[in-house]
Parts: structure tokens; sequence; C-alpha cells
């Protein structure tokens, strides 16, 4: 009996040392070396907006990614249109008379010194969805909004759903989701396969309390599939980024040749509420 | 139709052969037995002694010799049993039926019976010893069949803890698994932890790693055959055991006593009443959070010898696994109706039966014939449901994803001695059909609020459910041109039609075996098999989960081209064998996923499943076998490459293999202490897994949050993995002289940390892994 005792005691020992299921790795690695990265967008509310930056070593935290000599230009049906100003460190914009033109095909080129030039795949604005009807329930901090609108039969298209909140006269406004870092359009995004050309309502329970503002900002985006596909694999990436379980990574989704990032384009249809 | 004239010429090369005039010969059949249970010996030998000829029994255990008429001392052998030697004074056509006894543990076997096992000594083929299942250390308490082949070289099982088999660089769906000549398309419960085959019922295992005799076909890496037992014909007896993943029981008897027989034997899982509480507190509340998983595996086996020359047989395996987890929070009520409600259900099932219906009969003196019919389905069914209620708003959302996989056939192999002593012929045929549900997804969306309602209720990847055809006929010529040389040439040819879809394949086989002396066999392989049923392995959560698909246009049959040449060996010195094995195999059309996020909606219905890959594997396998009468001990090494290509991943080019390791190395050891006691160590050590690692990292900016970027797949080898198993098995005798034992094991004994995947966190490279040690202790009492 002793014997039995002192064996289970030894088994248990070692079960409980062996809780730890992450351990340092050290491991030699070579980093490449940095590759120009853009994440830019086309619509006809804001023409076109890049961010451009570069990458950094994975193991590297002190390493800027800010690119200081970029030249981001914008082509139309292949022909060469103008180059984007920078506004910031970062950020490049179009002019601020710029419209696209709905049938024409845009694509995007940068280089940078000591860096090679990237060259983003066609993007063309998507067809607008509108929103039919809202239904909704006072605003409190449980409300249920129900947006409804038609799916156009037989094409492939994907949406997200944005809701903000204002108050007169300011430009800040309080937005469901607000605590994600990434632009609306690219949160909860989603695709028609479920339900293909017929009519589509979607409820969201508003998590945070609108009680305070003036009125509600409705917003149904239409997106192109490459940025539908950013953002879901982006979204997937967070998911599985870090699962013992899992043997490959999921890539996120990249239109770039020769980088990184996404140039993706998108068109929307807002619906005011006063509250 | 250029093939079927291909075919029939090849057909009639064989039998035209016979009819070449043989001088006057006796011929003794008959079976090899277990002299206990009378259960049949399968592959067992029978020789003639002084003349070098000998031949193999086959899975019924039925064997046929041509001798010239005189005394003859024929003798018999099986792993694991005493060698039998009859003398018989033969003048005419003889029955012989032998009766082998087990070897006691503390018996090994003599050079001599190792030597009779080199006549089934094939490159490729492994005839897996019992014992040496029983040796290696149980995972969870469970010995497991499939866990226990990744002791034998060429054979890796994956991540840890898993029963998947991955033969020679091939893939988890290219292993064509036979339960009693039937068809198993899911091999796991308990999401790839245990396989399904429960080795107190299991009598003997086969596995091809190359040179598949020509009856087998459809799976491109391996075929693993496995034979359960009969069930006693002498006595009624059985097994209790209770462990910390399942427990159950075998009884086996005779129904006539010596001629008819059955065995059942069942297991469940133990979580079940883990979660009696919760259940409660759900069903009397109404409200809860509950979660229940089963599994369960029945194998059931009958027999009967209708005659002295014919048997029937019948053999069930039923299985499943259920999840079903309920969460729900209920609100308010006004007039006893509810205004306010959350309900989450997720139901997971997974389902598995297999029967076989046969007949075996002796006809005449030379031939041996089997008949089968078989059913095999396999079913997956995933229900998501999320229902809310906040009056006046009703909302339901629920998924359903369905698929699934059967089959039915009738078959048939005859085994048929020439005229010619030194030729024995196996023909048959195989019909199938299957009914394949690759991914069948409905989705059921509503919304009611008052008087309005919106639903939505699509369902998609009906048009891939298919139902193809399969046929196959094959012929084997077991030649032996000399002593010391066989020859083993056949052909199966192939009709595969799937709506407009048909393929017609010719698969040549050929093996080679040499004895330049009576103490080493050596052997030549080569054979081109066709795969027209595919799987792609999906995962949700830890489950692993196979969904199959049948070759189309879109999908061509995967096919392999596999050379290999071996030396097996037993040597009288220290009581060692050894074989040494050198393949090559060349895979094409291989399917994959692009993107292995679970969060799929449909893996076919987002176009995530791609074709048209290439894979090579290459390698030297080494296996020495050692065993004394207290002793057993087996080393296995294997130095390899594994590497796919595929369009759409790693930007087409060449890239290893998920599961690739150069070195490979297991050594399995079992100690009898006692009679009463007895250890067993398994030592595994293999080169690090390739994983990926990311070439560059995008920081946080207004459009984005930091992730980290790839550029190529497997381009990295985590750190070298190695881990020790032990376990400690006590026997007693109870007063009713049955026996009964405790079995201990310990998974990864030291606990290493193996890594299963490397991030980086915090600028620093991170080993993660979910598996460290795992202790576990299993009862068993026989009766």
């Amino acid at each position: 009996m002793k014997k039995v005792i002192v064996f289970f005691s030894i088994l248990f020992f070692f079960t409980m040392h062996s809780c730890e299921f992450s351990g340092d790795y050290d491991y030699v690695y070579k980093y490449p070396g940095d590759k120009l990265v853009m994440h830019a967008f086309l619509s006809l509310d804001t023409g076109v907006l890049a961010i451009i930056t570069k990458t950094v070593s994975p193991i590297d935290s002190i390493s800027s990614e800010i690119v200081t000599d970029a030249t981001v230009e914008l082509f139309e049906n292949n022909n060469f249109l103008f180059s984007l100003e920078r506004i910031d460190s970062m950020l490049f914009a179009s002019p601020t008379d710029f419209v696209p033109d709905h049938n024409a095909n845009y694509f995007i080129k940068v280089s940078a010194n000591e860096l090679d030039d990237i060259t983003s795949g066609f993007q063309q604005i998507p067809y607008q969805v509108s929103i039919d009807t809202i239904l909704f329930s006072g605003i409190t901090s449980s409300t249920d909004i129900t947006i409804s609108f038609q799916d156009p039969p037989n094409i492939q298209n994907y949406y997200s759903l944005s809701i903000k909140g204002f108050i007169e006269n300011e430009e800040n406004y309080e937005e469901e989701n607000s605590y994600f870092v990434l632009p609306s359009f690219l949160i909860d995004v989603f695709s028609d396969i479920e339900f293909n050309g017929n009519y589509r309502s979607i409820t969201k329970t508003l998590s945070t309390d609108f009680s305070a503002y003036d009125f509600l900002i409705v917003t149904l985006f239409s997106l192109s599939e490459e940025l539908y596909l950013f953002a879901k694999t982006l979204n997937d990436y967070e998911g599985t980024h870090g699962d013992p379980l899992i043997h490959r990574p999921e890539p996120v989704y990249t239109n770039i040749i020769n980088g990184y990032g996404i140039f993706g384009s998108y068109s929307s249809y807002s619906v005011r509420i006063n509250l | 139709m250029y093939l079927y004239k291909k075919f029939f010429l090849f057909c009639l090369i064989f039998i035209g052969s016979i009819s070449i005039s043989s001088p006057q010969k006796v011929v003794i059949y008959g079976y090899i037995r277990d002299v206990n249970s009378g259960e049949p010996l399968p592959y067992s030998t029978c020789l003639i002694r002084g003349t070098g000829h000998g031949v193999a029994a086959n899975d019924a255990g039925y064997y046929n010799i041509k001798a010239n008429k005189g005394t003859l001392l024929l003798e018999a052998s099986y792993v694991g049993y005493r060698t039998l030697v009859v003398e018989l004074y033969a003048h005419r056509d003889t029955t012989l039926n032998f009766l082998l006894e087990p070897m006691e543990l503390a018996e090994v076997q003599v050079s001599a019976q190792r030597q009779s096992l080199l006549i089934q000594s094939l490159s490729g083929k492994v005839t897996v010893p019992l014992q040496n299942i029983q040796a290696v250390p149980a995972f969870g308490g469970e010995a497991d069949i499939l866990k226990s082949l990744t002791y034998l070289p060429g054979v890796t099982g994956g991540r840890d803890g898993y029963s998947t088999l991955l033969v020679r660089g091939g893939n988890p769906d290219q292993n064509l698994m036979l339960l009693d000549g039937c068809p198993v398309f899911n091999v796991s419960h308990l999401g790839g932890f245990v396989s399904l085959f429960n080795p107190i019922a299991v009598k003997h295992v086969d596995l091809y790693k190359n040179s598949y005799p020509s009856q087998y076909g459809g799976r491109a890496s391996s075929v693993l055959d496995v034979k359960l037992r009969d069930g006693s014909k002498e006595k009624v007896k059985g097994e209790l055991f209770l462990g910390i993943l399942s427990s159950g029981f075998l009884v086996e008897g005779p129904l006539i006593k010596g001629k008819s027989s059955f065995l059942i034997s069942a297991r469940t899982s133990n979580f079940y009443f883990l979660n009696a509480n919760n259940r409660r507190e759900l069903k009397e509340t109404g409200q809860g959070n509950s979660l229940d998983y089963i599994f369960y595996d029945i194998n059931a086996r009958f027999n009967s010898e209708l005659d002295k020359k014919t048997k029937i047989y019948f053999s069930i395996y039923s299985g499943g696994d259920y999840i079903d987890h309920q969460l729900i929070e209920t609100g308010q009520k006004i007039n006893n109706q509810i205004i306010w409600k959350e309900e989450a259900l997720t139901k997971s099932s997974i389902s598995n039966q297999a029967l076989t219906l046969g007949v075996n009969r002796v006809i005449g003196t030379n031939l041996y014939g089997n008949f089968y019919s078989y059913l095999s389905l396999y079913n997956q069914n995933d229900i998501i449901e999320k229902n809310d209620i906040d009056i006046p708003i009703i909302i339901e959302n629920k998924t359903d994803k369905r698929n699934g996989i059967a089959k039915y056939g009738i078959a048939s192999r005859f085994d048929y001695q020439t005229p010619l002593s030194n030729l024995k012929l196996t023909f048959g045929f195989d019909l199938g059909s299957y009914s394949i549900i690759p991914d069948n997804y409905r989705v059921y969306r509503s919304i009611v609020i008052d008087e309005y309602s919106n639903i939505i209720d699509t369902t998609f990847g009906g048009n891939l459910k298919s139902s193809p055809l399969d046929f196959s006929i094959f012929v084997d010529n077991t030649y032996n041109v000399t002593k010391k040389l066989l020859v083993k040439g056949g052909i199966r040819f192939n009709y595969f039609v799937n709506n407009h879809f048909r393929f017609t394949d010719l698969e040549p086989r050929l093996s080679i075996r040499y004895l330049p002396t009576t103490n080493h066999a050596f052997g030549i392989s080569y054979s081109i098999v066709n795969q027209y049923i595919h799987g792609i392995t999906t995962r949700d959560d830890f489950i692993e989960k196979m969904l199959w698909f049948s070759a189309s246009d879109e999908f061509a049959p995967q096919k392999a081209n596999q050379y290999s040449a071996s030396l097996n060996g037993v040597s009288n010195w220290q009581n060692f064998d050894y074989g040494v094995e050198i393949f090559y195999k060349k895979m094409n059309n291989l399917p994959d996923i692009y993107g292995v996020s679970y969060r799929n909606l449909s893996v076919f219905a987002e176009n995530r499943v791609i074709s048209g890959g290439i894979g090579d594997a290459y390698g030297l396998e080494i296996h020495i076998q050692k065993q004394t009468p207290i002793f057993l001990t087996a080393f296995a090494y294997t130095l390899s490459q594994s590497k796919r290509q595929i369009k759409e991943i790693n930007s087409g080019e060449v890239y290893p293999s998920d599961f690739d390791r150069l070195h490979d190395f297991s050594w399995l050891m079992q100690f009898h202490y006692s009679e009463k006691i007895s250890y067993g160590f398994m030592f595994i050590a293999h080169s690090g897994t390739p994983f990926s690692l990311p070439v560059g990292r995008v920081r946080d900016n207004p459009f984005t949050y930091s992730y980290n970027v790839f550029d190529g797949v497997n381009s990295h080898r985590m750190p070298i993995y190695h881990r020790l198993d032990v376990s400690v098995k006590r026997n007693w005798d109870t007063r009713f002289g049955r026996k009964k034992y405790i079995a201990v094991s310990i998974f990864n004994t030291y606990a290493k940390i193996n890594p299963t995947s490397v991030v980086i966190e915090n600028g620093k490279f991170k080993k993660k892994s979910y598996l460290t040690i795992v202790p576990s202790v299993s009862f068993h009492y026989e009766f």
C-alpha cells in the first residue's frame, strides 16, 4: 500500500509540474528585408486614401515603419492620372475635387528609395445597394436596430454595416464597434452567399448608449471582392494566430504585387435617423 | 477499348500458363487455427520441410499446398504461436487442419520459425504483431492500433496524440482502412485522439506501404487491413475494462460448440457522467450551461461453419461521437410567456457503420472462394442555433452542415492453386456504389418584429452530391520460379463513373522476392494506384474531420507510382531480425484547402478546395527487432523527405509537406520483470516539423491593426522532437482462476514541450504545445 501511495504521489507531482504549454524558443532568424506596404481605398465619398508604410522585422519593436520618400501614383484605365498628395507621415490622398468614374479601372503604383516598387491590382467602384427599411425601438443601451435591403441577383456582393451617432454641429461621433481600430467598412463583413438575390434583414443590438446623441447615420457598404477578402482574412488571422493546433497560419489577403496590403474599393448608402 | 483488350490479353497469358502439363502431385489443404478458440490464423505459413517449398495461408487461414506423393513433414507457423510439425503419408489429395498453440509470454520464436516468416516477406508489407501493439504505452489508457503503428518505419502520426496515419509522405485520405473487408471512411473518435479499432477485438493487422495485392485499390498511400476475431468456438469468456477515457467490455463464445461463434465488444466514453449536474439544472430550470460529449463503439461478429467446406460470417461495426452544448438564459415572463431569452445550441455528430456479410467456400481441392457484400456509412452533422427573444423581436439563426459518404458493394476473391505446384492465382472483382455529400449547408435566418418578418432559408452544396459507381476486376499470380525466387505479379482494372465523367485505368503490381540464403530475403516492388475518392481534412476547434468528395473533371483522380526495394533477415546471433528498405513515391492530382481557417462557411462554396498538387516522397527505412524470454526491443529509423507543389500555395513553388521529417527514430521496449509485472517504454525522436514563419510585420495604422506577413510555406523547422512514454502492467490471478490487471501509462514522461506551432510574442519566438505529460490508468478484468 505504501508503495502505491508513493507511486501515485510521484505521478501527481509530474502532472502538476507539467502544466506549461509555452516556452521561449532560441531561433536564429534572418529578416529578409523591408517591403513596401500599402492600405488604400477607393470610393466616391473620399476618392483615394492610401496609408504607405513598410514592413519591419517581426521580432523588432524599435525600427520605424515610416517611409519618408514615397511617391504614390494613381492610374485610370492604364493611364497615369496624378500623384497622391502626402497629408502626413503615412497618409496620402487624392485631390479633393477628384471623383472616381464608376466604370473605370484604377490601380496604384508606389515607389521609394531603397525599396522595391509595388503595384496594386485593379479596382472598380462596386454597385451601390440601397437600404430599404430601418426598424428600431427607442435608444437605450440594449436597442435592437433592423436594417433591410434587396440584394442584386446574379452577381456576388459583399457588405458591411456601420452605425454612428452624432451631436449637431460637431464632427465627433460615437460609433458602434468603436473599440476596433479598423475603418468601419472593414468590420463584420459578410457576403451574399446565404441570400443571393433575396431581401435581407440584419438586426444589430446596439451596445453603445446613443441616448446622448442627436442623430444616427446608418451606412450600408458594398465592398469589392478584394476588400472583402482582406477584411475576412484579417479577421481570420486574428482568430488563428498563435493557435497551437493551426499548422499553417491564415495569410492576410493581398492584391499588392511585390509588397503587402490592399487596394480595395467600396460604395456606400447612408440613412440619417433623427433622434 | 484499348485498355479492355490489354487487360484480357494479360489474363489469357496467365490462363495459358496453366495448360502446361505437370507431374502427378497431391494437394494438401485445410485451415490453420488457434487450438483454444478455433480462430483461423490469417496469413500463417505452411511449408514442407526439406523442400524449401512453402505457402502462406489466406486471410481466412486457409492454405493449399501441392507436394509429391509420399511421406511429408509439414510445418505450420504463425507469429506468436508454437510451430507445429506433422508427418503425413500423402498418396492422394488430403484435408489437414492445423491447431496451433499460443506461445507463453516468456517464449520467443526460434530462428526457424522466423525464417518461415521470410516466405511472406514482401517489400513494403508489414504484418503487425499484436504483441508489439500491446507493448506500446497507451495514450490516455487506450491501447490504440493506429498510434501503435507509428513505431514502424515510414509511418508517422501527424500531431501529438492524434490517430492520423501518414504513410511514406502520403496524406491522411490516402490510406484504405478495411475492417473485415469493409472500407471505413473515418477511423477516429474524440476529434482524432482515439481510433475506432478496439484492440481487444482485433485478430490481425496488415499494413501495406507498397506491394498491394491487386485485390486492393482506391487509395494512393497504404492499405490497413484489420481483421476481427471470430470469437471462441469452445467456451464463453470475456473482458471488462475501465479507463480514463472510456470503458467497455468484450464477450465471446460458441453458438454451437466447435461450429459457430460470436464476439461482441463495446466501449463508451466516460465524460457523460461528468456533466450530470449541469444537465439536471438545465432540465429543471430551463436555463444553464450544459456540455455533453459521448463516443461509443460496438463491434460484433458471428461465424458459422455450415459444413467442412463452407463458412459464413457477419461482421458489424457501429460507432459515433456526439456533442451537445446548450447555453440558455431566460429573463422575464409575462402571463407565463417568455419575453426575453437567449439560447445558443450546438449539436455535432459523427457516425460510422460498417457491415460485412460473407461466405467462404472450399471448392474442390484447388479453389477457395470468398464472396461478400458490404455497406459502409459515414455521416457528419453540425447544427448551430442562436435564438434571441426580446419581445416584440424574435430572431432565429440556424446553420445545418452535413457531409457524408456511403458505399455499398459486392466483392469476391478466388484463390486457385493451378496444376503447377508453384503457381497460384488470385482473381476476383469489386463492384461498389457510392453516395457522397461533400458539403451540404443549410442556413435559416428569421427575424420577426410584430407584423414584420424576414426569412432566409438557403441550402447550398446540393450540386456537389454525387453517386459514382466503382467497378474493378483483378488478377494476381504468385509464382515460385525456384525455391529461392518468388514473383508476384498482378493487374487491376478500374472503371469509375461519376455522372458524365468516366475514368478507366489499369494498375500493374509487381513484387519479386529472392532468398539468397535461408536467413535473408531481398525484394523489389512496383505499383500504380489510382484514387477516385478524395478526402480533405478540416478542423473545428480541436476536432479534425474528413470531407470526402468524388473525382470529376475539376478534381482528377489522384495517382501514385511507387518503387521500393528491401532486404529482410533473421539472425541466429543474439536472435535479432532486421529489415532495410528504400522507396520512391510520386503522387499526382493531390487536393488541398487554400487558407485553412476553421471559420469557413463552406470550403466548397467559398472555392477553398484546390487540386492538381504534385507530391514526391523518398527515403530509407531500417527496422531491427530483438526478442529474449523477458525482453522485446524494436528500433525503427526512417530517413526521408516529402514534398508538395501546388499552384495556389507558396506561389506554386515546391515546399515540404506538413509533416515532413528528415529523421524519424523510435525505440520500443517491453520488459517482463516477472510473471506479474511488465514494463513498456517507447522513445521517439524526430527532426522538427516544418512551419511557416513571417517574413515581416505590418504595424498598426489608421487602416489596419498589425499582422504578420508570410512568404512561403513550411520554410522553417521546429526544434527536434523527442519524448518518452512509459507503462507498467501488473497482473493478478483471481480466486476463480481468471486474470485481472492494472495498466498505468505516462505519455511524455519528462514533460517536454514539443511545439505544434511557433509564434512571435513581444518580439520573441515562443513554442506552443497543447499536450505535455499525460498520465493515465486502466483496469482490466478477464472472465
